[in-house]
């Protein structure tokens, strides 16, 4: 999933000072997951704006929704009319949601309430960690299925590098060399002889942006 | 106004709470363990006017539901963080740890952080 954090709150009310009618809208898809832009940080942040407002004597009407997804359009028929009543709409969803929001309403201010930071798992309640790059050409079946790319610091290929110490990294010592597990993996899975086999350089012009994939056989 | 949230499980009652409480605007909320509040409902008390807020709770390694209190005290410092932005007192919410005893006439609060 695509994980984000909360913008610092002064960011945000600077972002949104002299507008009196605002809609905080949330996204039910990542941005719940990783408790950044889900029904309650949506109520959180709403909390947050009144109070300011109250404090400096400003008036503000705050409008709190959550739709199912920002990344796709179908969705903001459910807080169409509500969009357009308001002055601007803070999204808790992350960039793709912002950037759908401001494509479906041209004439209408879209304000970022989040930071989008990477695709990753949660370890744990609390914590989120990087997976996957999307680079668009995928190494994983080489590498035992975890990412070079997006876990070592160096983004070896071909790893571990000789900083590789007990297991663990030597950018980062806290965080498992990456490399380390992918052999640890191989040999349990039986499959060391892979390790032999150079990965060669990629292509990175497949992960270019804007990048756009087209399926013809499932287009309306 | 205080507003005071005070776990079910510590030793005190609502008449301690209003005796202990310098303020004749004091309102009470008792909770079945202070790992129930969150910081929305500690920003909703002071959108409600509250200028202190109290959470009473059991000392950590005493607390009924084990991780209640920590969870509580992890998230009024979030809080605390948010207050200092909005340019507010970051120490008008403090976590009180009342020890777990059954007569309201031994507790003392020992901690406040």
């Amino acid at each position: 999933m695509i994980i984000a954090q909360r913008k610092s709150i002064k960011e945000i009310l600077e972002m949104l000072e002299g507008y009196k009618k605002i809609l905080i809208l949330g996204c039910r898809a990542c941005v719940t997951v990783c408790c950044a832009g889900g029904q309650k940080e949506v109520e959180v942040m709403g909390s947050i704006i009144r109070i300011d407002r109250k404090k400096r004597n400003k008036a503000v009407e705050t409008i709190e929704r959550v739709i199912d997804r920002q990344c796709d359009a179908i969705y903001f028929s459910m807080v169409d009319n509500l969009i357009q009543e308001s002055e601007v709409v803070l999204s808790l969803a992350c960039g793709v949601g912002v950037n759908m929001l401001a494509e479906t309403y041209p004439k209408k201010l879209i304000l970022p309430a989040l930071n989008t930071g990477f695709m990753g798992i949660t370890e744990e309640q609390g914590v989120w960690s990087e997976r996957c790059i999307g680079c668009g050409d995928c190494i994983l079946g080489k590498t035992a299925g975890l990412c070079p790319l997006a876990r070592c610091p160096k983004g070896l290929l071909n790893g571990p590098c000789l900083g590789s110490n007990n297991g663990k990294c030597e950018v980062f010592p806290e965080n498992d060399c990456v490399w380390y597990l992918i052999y640890k993996r191989l040999k349990g899975l039986n499959q060391l002889d892979k390790l032999k086999a150079i990965i060669p350089p990629k292509d990175w012009a497949k992960g270019q942006p804007p990048r756009k994939i087209i399926r013809e056989d499932i287009r309306l | 106004m205080v507003v005071c949230f005070y776990c079910y499980h510590c030793g005190l009652e609502e008449r301690d709470l209003i005796k202990t409480i310098p303020s004749g605007d004091i309102k009470t909320n008792r909770v079945a363990c202070t790992g129930k509040i969150d910081s929305l409902m500690l920003l909703h008390a002071l959108e409600e006017g509250a200028e202190q807020i109290f959470v009473f709770g059991c000392p950590e390694e005493e607390c009924h539901n084990v991780t209640g209190s920590k969870k509580a005290r992890s998230r009024i410092e979030y809080l605390k963080k948010i207050l200092m932005e909005l340019g507010m007192r970051e120490d008008s919410v403090k976590f009180v740890a009342v020890p777990r005893v059954i007569s309201p006439k031994r507790y003392k609060i020992y901690h406040v952080s």
